[in-house]
């Protein structure tokens, strides 16, 4: 009896230490994305954005569109300053509200959500962004910090201040 | 009862479009190419790769596809960063296929007998042809440019006309009918070029540029609500005459019921789904403008004021924007399906 209730505890501490894994490596994935932005790094970042990608309420499908995005927000010298947190957590279909109350947000969270995602939270002094970011990618390009394996980007919004 | 009527029609409407025969074939494909069916599963272009009414294909930036449509065995050649589109309506009673060019340049080599011709749509004209060569630009402030190398091309838009012939162009803002006649005197036109200088006067006024845009959803609005009531009233017509039907073959035999159907009921609902089959093409010309013209100027100005989103440009834009999204969750969306998203 003493030896299975020892199991079990062992057992419990052997989960909770691997899903302890699991968030720090989400949490270091979110990290990496956060300082691609902060770095102003626009053309990894369109390297690892996948069509369609979400951008606030609008369903990106084209190349050329999603790179004019990263381009622009790096040349008006965005970055997530001040970070107050940072969670990630599942993303599931009821999410969309994060996105924008609109049937095109709703169906791209039915349709287009990857199986293995992650809503990531990032609270600034600027306001809340979120982030849905995928399973890692590696990415080999000749630019400076353009090597290494990053998550795919599939959603950005922010700063929410407002319900849509 | 009532319902199952309309959910009939509506479904013959959509299956139409999911069942419809090949209209063209997928001839050639370098780069990144994407089919979308008209189911609305997206998958990698392949040579061979049948395209009917409701389906379209997506270029990437080193994307280029050459498609062939049948029986004509005219060539659409889709250059990179491009999304064409076939959609299908109703002209004259019947049902005709439109070639639309929802964003970037697509290159038409037209093969027509006397008689017939081929539609082509942007967001913001018609185009019909005859015989002809001719290549389409589609900018993303919802501008076209349409230049013909060979034949005869008429561009209409908001009740004007213009018959274009070998060497000339025209432009169509969003919202305006035709321009004024452009000759090339065998001056090639550069797509990435022509595009760049739309996107530099969209940055000028953003609001008016939205503003344009508009006007030409309200017009696209206003089609379906025009067509809405004349296909709620068919659909209760179509369902009086089922209950004669009925009524017939009970007081006067099989004989007499098949007449009416074929006579009376058939070309009623017939009516009715061209009706229906206009609204949807309305509605997708709508979300058409939505997605690549609205969301585009959308996108560009969000990331070039995400650091400055107080600035009185952006929040008048802001407010247009949401107003024009208002319109269309309220008028269009419920034309539209998942499968189009």
């Amino acid at each position: 009896m003493r030896k299975t209730v020892l199991f079990l505890i062992s057992v419990w501490i052997i989960i909770g230490l691997l899903s302890c894994t699991t968030y720090s490596q989400r949490k270091s994935s979110s990290n990496k994305i956060v300082d691609l932005v902060n770095a102003q790094n626009s053309a990894v970042l369109s390297e690892i954005t996948s069509l369609p990608f979400l951008f606030d309420r609008e369903i990106i499908v084209l190349e050329r569109d999603r790179n004019m995005i990263w381009q622009n927000i790096s040349n008006a010298g965005f970055s997530f300053e001040g970070i107050i947190s940072t969670e990630s957590i599942p993303v599931s279909s009821g999410d969309y509200l994060f996105f924008g109350n609109t049937f095109e947000v709703r169906t791209w969270f039915e349709k287009y959500l990857p199986q293995r995602a992650s809503l990531v939270k990032i609270n600034t002094r600027n306001g809340l962004y979120y982030m849905i970011l995928g399973s890692r990618t590696k990415v080999r390009i000749n630019l400076p910090g353009g090597r290494g394996s990053f998550p795919t980007i599939h959603g950005f919004t922010g700063p929410v201040q407002e319900a849509r | 009862m009532k319902k199952n009527i309309i959910f009939i029609l509506i479904f013959t409407i959509f299956a139409s479009t999911l069942y419809a025969q090949s209209i063209a074939r997928v001839a050639f494909v370098d780069g990144w190419v994407d089919v979308r069916t008209a189911a609305g599963v997206v998958d990698e272009a392949l040579i061979g790769d049948d395209l009917s009414a409701g389906s379209s294909i997506i270029t990437g930036r080193d994307g280029y596809a050459e498609l062939l449509e049948r029986p004509s065995g005219s060539t659409f050649r889709v250059s990179p960063n491009t999304v064409f589109a076939i959609r299908e309506r109703e002209v004259n009673g019947r049902n005709e296929s439109v070639l639309a060019v929802a964003v970037g340049e697509v290159a038409f080599k037209v093969n027509r007998v006397a008689g017939s011709g081929t539609l082509v749509a942007t967001n913001s004209t018609v185009a019909g042809v005859r015989g002809t060569e001719f290549v389409v630009f589609s900018g993303s402030d919802g501008t076209t440019l349409i230049a013909v190398a060979e034949g005869l091309v008429e561009v209409e838009a908001y009740g004007r006309s213009v018959e274009l012939y070998a060497d000339e162009a025209v432009e169509v803002r969003p919202g305006s009918p035709p321009g004024p006649k452009i000759q090339l005197l065998g001056r090639a036109l550069d797509f990435s070029q022509w595009n760049e200088s739309r996107r530099q006067e969209f940055l000028n006024d953003p609001v008016a540029a939205l503003r344009a845009v508009d006007r030409r959803l309200d017009y696209y609005n206003e089609k379906i609500q025009e067509l809405q009531p004349q296909f709620l009233e068919m659909t209760e017509r179509v369902l009086q005459m089922w209950a004669e039907l009925d009524r017939i073959y009970l007081e006067q035999g099989q004989d007499a019921a098949t007449q009416y159907d074929r006579t009376v009921l058939g070309p009623a609902s017939i009516n009715a789904v061209h009706i229906g089959l206009n609204v949807r093409y309305y509605a997708l010309s709508a979300l058409s403008m939505r997605r690549f013209v609205v969301g585009n100027m959308y996108a560009e100005m969000k990331s070039r004021y995400i650091t400055r989103l107080n600035d009185p440009v952006f929040i008048e834009f802001r407010n247009l924007y949401n107003e024009v999204l208002r319109k269309f969750e309220e008028i269009t969306i419920s034309r539209i399906n998942a499968t189009d998203i």
